[in-house]
């Protein structure tokens, strides 16, 4: 029984020492992140006018526990918790507000009425019309906050890990590129809505203008990744 | 220009929101997709490195274990990672040859490892490859080749020969030992200078030497009637088979260079052909012919370009009709085929007494009994048996085996 304990011991110190302390806490903190997001998200949701539609048919309060449940799931298939997957279903939680706002949603509404479908458009316009007033661009920003935090820490991670299979003495470097991803990650979530000034853009900027900035940055992006 | 994983993360995220934002019309998604896109303006900015101090302790010989220690500065901002190239032949031992380090202002990076070389030859270990990123692993990956003056000489470790076997048969004196007197008349060709005997005559003391070391030394002089040995080494490419380690080709170096030992310690004359080279090394005495012997065979390697055994003996015929030395070949049978190429050597002396010539056929036991490998054994067996019946002495030697315990066999054969 003691030789048992003690080769436990033994195994724990081996990680801990030789493969790094960062392998153990990268999952848990991207778990953690994962966890904040998703509460975001999910608060997000119910302030959406999802929730009038959706609470007629589903008792959406165990909605919390299934998305909370999704990250744990994740880390136990040792994947990681905060994945691409994850983050889309988050956005997607929170599209509510974001349909009240939009124009697109409008247009479809005004499509239900031309093909007779008018008492049901009448009835989403009443109910997504009133969530107007709703911002969430602090909890979005919140999210993808969290999101590419949770990423550079992964990567780091996995980077880490490679170095360390192909025997480099990296000690120290992840916990390092953690604390700056961190550092710098918090300070563009701080200054964020300074530079962007959010409430000028979304009142003043016409769509015009936006859209163009819109394209430009897809084509530039476009062509970053096909080099 | 392949993208980084960081940099395509960061782009797929920005994408994401920016295409949802232009579908949705939200402005809060087209605002949020610049968050990724700003972390990727962080540019990889310049760390200059130096090389402090490096050392290099041990090695010297094949499977010796060496250590270096390099100390490096860097400067500036970013994750370094610094490799020490070494070749492929090393093997880790201890330590590692590549360190990585967060940089942000100046840094210290040690570079510490123990490795063991495996096979011979001059290594170069002058190349640290040095690697610039940005902390978020995205952007240009600055890679850049810095100098550091480190080589090692490794050497094979000579197999101790105790005896070569006194081969008799057709030759009145096959073995040029037994032709040796090692009292014999001194000539006038100079040796080398070594320590006094007693016995050694005074005439022979070199005050000159003697007073700059302190110690009495005196001059020593090829004896008269002295033979020659003349080792044909096989690098022809045939000979590259087997492991990286241990293949044909190293066993052929490892007995060149045994033998070249074994008869210049006896004061013997010896000289090298590489074939496949089309290259020899003049006979000569004393430890220097060693040494120059040792300095071309640790650089060698097989010849890719063939050379039969026979135009090897052709192309050294004048010194061999001058030295009548005793000759041996260090060959594979199944390939080199080396019948008429020994028959010609052995017939470079005068009537009736024939030129004394050795074969040492190099085997590498495999348990493979593939139909190729079938072949090539009953090749090198009738080859072999063709050689006997000429009265030519061959030593089979399977490579794995030592090669002072397969020539001691011979020796209590004969």
């Amino acid at each position: 029984m003691n030789n048992q304990i003690q080769e436990q011991k033994k195994r724990l110190r081996v990680l801990i020492k030789d493969r790094g302390l960062y392998l153990m806490f990268g999952p848990l903190i991207n778990l953690l992140l994962a966890e904040f997001a998703a509460y975001q998200a999910l608060y997000a949701f119910f302030k959406s006018p999802f929730v009038v539609v959706g609470s007629k048919y589903f008792a959406l309060g165990l909605l919390y526990p299934v998305v909370i449940a999704v990250p744990l799931l994740l880390l136990i298939l040792r994947r990681n918790p905060f994945s691409f997957g994850f983050f889309y279903f988050l956005i997607f939680l929170s599209i509510g507000n974001i349909l009240a706002k939009s124009e697109l949603f409008y247009a479809f509404l005004d499509a239900l009425y031309v093909l007779n479908f008018g008492d049901l458009a009448s009835y989403l316009n009443s109910i997504f019309s009133s969530s107007k007033h709703i911002f969430i661009l602090d909890l979005l920003l919140n999210i993808v906050w969290l999101f590419v935090l949770s990423q550079l820490i992964w990567i780091s991670m996995e980077k880490g890990r490679e170095m360390e299979e192909r025997g480099m003495a990296a000690r120290n470097l992840v916990i390092f590129q953690w604390g700056f991803a961190f550092i710098s990650t918090y300070l563009i979530f701080l200054l964020y809505p300074a530079i962007f000034g959010f409430s000028i853009a979304v009142d003043n900027i016409p769509l015009i203008f936006t859209g163009i900035a819109g394209i430009a940055i897809f084509i530039t992006s476009a062509l970053v990744l096909s080099r | 220009m392949k993208v980084r994983k960081g940099t395509y993360v960061l782009i797929k995220t920005a994408m994401f929101l920016l295409v949802s934002g232009i579908l949705l019309t939200s402005y809060e998604l087209l605002a949020l997709s610049a968050f990724p896109i700003l972390l990727l303006l962080t540019p990889t900015f310049p760390v200059r490195i130096s090389v402090e101090s490096h050392d290099l302790d041990g090695g010297g010989y094949v499977g010796e274990e060496f250590r270096v220690s390099i100390e490096l500065s860097a400067k500036g901002f970013g994750v370094v990672k610094v490799m020490h190239k070494i070749p492929e032949h090393f093997e880790l031992t201890g330590g590692s040859n590549a360190v990585a380090r967060f940089v942000v202002g100046s840094a210290t990076l040690k570079i510490e490892y123990s490795a063991i070389p495996t096979k011979r030859g001059n290594y170069s270990l002058d190349k640290l490859v040095v690697q610039v990123e940005n902390p978020f692993l995205t952007g240009k990956l600055f890679v850049r080749e810095v100098e550091v003056p480190i080589s090692i000489e490794v050497k094979q470790r000579i197999p101790k020969i105790l005896k070569i076997g006194v081969h008799r048969g057709i030759a009145k004196s096959p073995t040029p030992e037994v032709d040796i007197s090692k009292i014999g008349v001194p000539g006038t060709d100079f040796r080398e200078i070594r320590e006094y005997i007693a016995g050694d005559p005074v005439k022979f003391i070199n005050w000159k030497a003697s007073a700059r070391k302190n110690d009495i030394l005196v001059n020593q002089y090829e004896v008269e009637g002295k033979k020659s040995i003349w080792i044909f080494l096989d690098a022809n490419p045939y000979m590259r088979y087997g492991e990286t380690i241990r293949n044909y080709f190293e066993a052929a170096v490892e007995a060149a260079n045994a033998l070249s030992y074994y008869y210049t310690q006896k004061g013997y004359r010896v000289g090298l052909y590489l074939v496949g080279y089309r290259r020899y090394l003049y006979p000569d005495t004393g430890r220097r012919q060693f040494r120059r012997i040792g300095d071309e065979l640790i650089k060698i390697e097989p010849s890719d370009h063939p050379e039969s055994l026979d135009e090897a003996i052709e192309n050294s015929k004048s010194l061999l009709i001058t030295y009548k030395p005793l000759i041996y070949f260090i060959t594979r049978l199944e390939y080199s085929r080396p019948i008429r190429a020994v028959l010609r050597a052995s017939r470079f002396s005068r009537k009736m007494r024939r030129t004394p010539v050795e074969v040492i056929s190099l085997s590498y036991d495999e348990e493979t009994e593939e139909l190729s490998r079938l072949a090539l054994k009953t090749l090198k067996k009738s080859v072999e048996s063709r050689l006997k019946a000429s009265g030519i002495r061959t030593i089979d030697w399977e490579i794995h085996k030592p090669l002072s315990q397969v020539l001691m066999k011979e020796v209590l054969f004969a």
